[in-house]
């Protein structure tokens, strides 16, 4: 509004510039308006089409590619048209802020952005049409009629011609009305004719700057930084959650694995402890009067103790096994399945080198525990392991961790089962967690872990 | 000696054997402690494994004393704690040592609020000190209060300025939680080196300042115990 406020005032200084200034700016505009159904036909057409493509491989093993390449041609078309409403505007003289291109150069699906680029090329295209359209034929007209005399040579020829008339409601209908507006001299149609001619030229700058209003709103609309700058909000937002959640799932494992070791040691060593104190306190008590009951004291004590030590080391290993810490997790791994009382059959052959540490203690303590599960409620014969690499929808690395068995089934995700505890542990690590086990088994898990 | 005038409890004589119940319920301390109240002539009437056993085991056989875990299945919180106030509700002044791999102050404040003695609260590595703990079990069946130094520890820790006790002196606060412990005078007397005489003249001046009437001196230790505690 100050733009043309400005411009209107500095035109009425020098009406020379303004005139150059409506004039280059409407040829631009209408440069733009009548190219756009060009560039809006291509990208109604392959957009969709790389849709479609997407979908596809969506759908297949391995089809990653095709779902880049499919959703690729949104962008290309979105930024093509950015590029043009840019230049338009600049040739134009059109000042204001820039929008510049979108953050991220993939085109993921998880993008909202994207979907509003497909949204401009499905929308664009009927709206360039009319425009174009519009100022098409308002051209046509114009220039043909204002340059009427010109093609008449200059000279119009005498005599009479039958009146012009303009009528509506059809020739075969019998109602119509016709006007008749006379003109029956070819001087006096001429220079009607001239008139009107250069009236539509002079309202021409209007059309195509409304025109040429109409596609730069709605490229705003859906392709400007402004709806960038919301989306990248509501991606943050969604970030943030995502965040959110994995810490409330942090803590709650941790809560869940704190309150289990203090039960443990309470139950384990701290018991042995004091029985160890208490067995000494009778040798002492009895020390001088009861040889034999020293003894026997000291000997229960030398079995506490041991039971103890026994019982600490099993609980280290609980909060972080050596092995795992010194070798990795293949290695880990390989000793967990060699204690499991279920025969295991392992498949770590495809990993190799060490992972994240964050990474390595989730799978291992999620295959510790399935094991666990499988030896205390699952009667199997037999238990398949298996530890592979992977990658996720969006090509980053994972390490997949699998848990198999022929026992019973039944296994469930609901609160207040053991799995609900991995499920938050693998959550605090940015895994997911699924498990299958219909009743009358075979149970599978599988854990999905980001790594690298 | 007695304290409380009721009729569940017939109090042991000094130094006799003494009915006990057993509550525990990890086995392997439940052995131990079996073993060793056994060894020093006394009779375990039943050994438990949970706090409503525990409960029935106190109604049916009204033992002298009963040494309690506070956690016990099925909530392996204060189990035993709670379950050993039920039954003193039930049979009131039934003495009770609870027992407990750590001790809280307000766990104390619970058992004491009935205000009729005969509880006891220790750590249970406190057993080790055979003598002193077969002392404190007496204590207890006796009807005095018994509280961990531990406890007192965290009494001292958490005074707040204002309390009752602001008026005591600094050797009568030392005196009272010694009292608190389970020590008779004579020991009191022993640790802060004074005169027999002295600690009573002290103890009298602690029960004047808490407002506690020379109605029952064994009463009095536990309700000046009680008045430490909610300090």
């Amino acid at each position: 509004m100050t733009e043309s406020l400005a411009s209107a005032v500095r035109g009425r200084r020098r009406p020379g510039r303004f005139v150059i200034r409506t004039g280059r700016r409407t040829l631009v505009e209408s440069l733009y308006l009548l190219t756009a159904p060009v560039t809006a036909g291509a990208s109604l057409l392959l957009v969709p089409a790389g849709l479609v493509l997407a979908t596809v491989g969506r759908l297949l093993p391995g089809g990653s590619r095709a779902v880049a390449g499919g959703l690729a041609p949104a962008r290309w078309f979105a930024e093509l048209e950015r590029w043009r409403i840019g230049r338009m505007r600049a040739v134009a003289g059109v000042r204001g802020p820039g929008w510049g291109s979108r953050p991220g150069e993939r085109a993921d699906p998880a993008d909202p952005g994207l979907w509003l680029d497909v949204a401009h090329a499905v929308v664009v295209f009927p709206i360039a049409l009319v425009t174009a359209v519009v100022t098409g034929v308002w051209w046509w007209v114009g220039v043909a009629a204002s340059t009427a005399l010109l093609r008449a040579g200059l000279i119009p020829s005498s005599g009479t011609i039958p009146p012009e008339t303009l009528s509506t409601g059809g020739s075969h209908s019998k109602s119509y009305i016709a006007v008749s507006v006379g003109l029956t001299s070819p001087a006096e149609r001429l220079a009607i004719g001239t008139a009107v001619g250069l009236l539509l030229l002079c309202a021409l700058p209007l059309v195509t700057r409304a025109c040429a209003a109409v596609q730069v709103r709605l490229g705003q609309a859906l392709l400007s930084d402004e709806s960038a700058l919301h989306r990248r909000i509501s991606g943050l937002e969604q970030e943030r959650d995502t965040a959110r959640a994995q810490t409330v799932a942090a803590v709650s494992a941790e809560a869940t694995a704190l309150r289990r070791l203090e039960r443990d040691i309470h139950d384990g060593p701290q018991q042995r402890l004091v029985r160890l104190a208490l067995e000494l306190g009778r040798a002492q008590h009895h020390f001088d009067s009861r040889p034999e009951a020293v003894r026997e004291a000291l000997a229960d004590a030398i079995v506490q103790t041991q039971e103890a030590l026994d019982e600490l080391r099993a609980l280290s290993r609980g909060i972080a096994p050596p092995v795992l810490v010194d070798r990795g997790l293949r290695a880990a791994v390989t000793a967990l399945a060699a204690r499991s009382t279920v025969p295991v059959e392992l498949d770590a052959d495809g990993l190799d080198g060490r992972l994240d540490p964050a990474t390595e203690t989730a799978a291992y303590f999620v295959i510790a525990e399935a094991l666990t599960n499988v030896a205390k409620h699952s009667h199997a014969r037999w238990c398949g392991v298996g530890l592979r690499h992977g990658f996720a929808g969006n090509g980053a690395g994972t390490l997949r961790a699998w848990v198999t068995d022929d026992g019973v089934g039944g296994a469930a995700l609901a609160k207040g089962h053991g799995l609900r505890g991995l499920d938050d542990r693998l959550r605090a690590a940015g895994g997911t967690l699924r498990v299958s086990s219909p009743a009358g088994g075979p149970t599978t898990i599988i854990a999905e872990l980001p790594c690298g | 000696m007695r304290v409380t005038p009721d009729e569940a409890r017939t109090g042991p004589a000094a130094d006799g054997p003494m009915r006990i119940v057993v509550a525990d319920d990890a086995v392997l301390l439940r052995e131990g402690l079996v073993r060793l109240l056994a060894e020093d002539g006394h009779q375990v009437v039943a050994a438990v494994g949970d706090g409503p056993a525990l409960v029935e085991a106190v109604l049916a056989h009204r033992p002298d004393v009963s040494v309690v875990d506070v956690r016990m299945p099925p909530t392996y919180t204060d189990e035993g704690l709670r379950a050993a106030i039920s039954a003193r509700s039930q049979l009131p002044g039934a003495p009770m040592l609870v027992l407990s791999q750590y001790v809280e102050e307000s766990y104390a404040r619970d058992l004491l609020a009935d205000g009729s003695g005969g509880v006891g609260y220790l750590l249970k590595d406190r057993v080790a000190r055979v003598e002193e703990f077969l002392d404190a079990l007496r204590r207890v069946a006796r009807g005095e209060a018994v509280l961990d130094p531990q406890v007192i520890a965290q009494v001292l820790a958490g005074q707040r300025r204002d309390s009752a006790l602001s008026a005591l002196t600094a050797r009568e606060r030392e005196l009272l939680a010694l009292m608190a412990e389970g020590h008779s005078n004579t020991a009191i007397a022993q640790r802060l080196v004074l005169s027999a005489s002295a600690v009573e003249k002290h103890i009298g001046n602690v029960f004047a300042k808490l407002g506690l009437l020379p109605d029952d001196a064994q009463h009095r230790r536990v309700m000046a115990v009680l008045a430490y505690l909610r300090a």
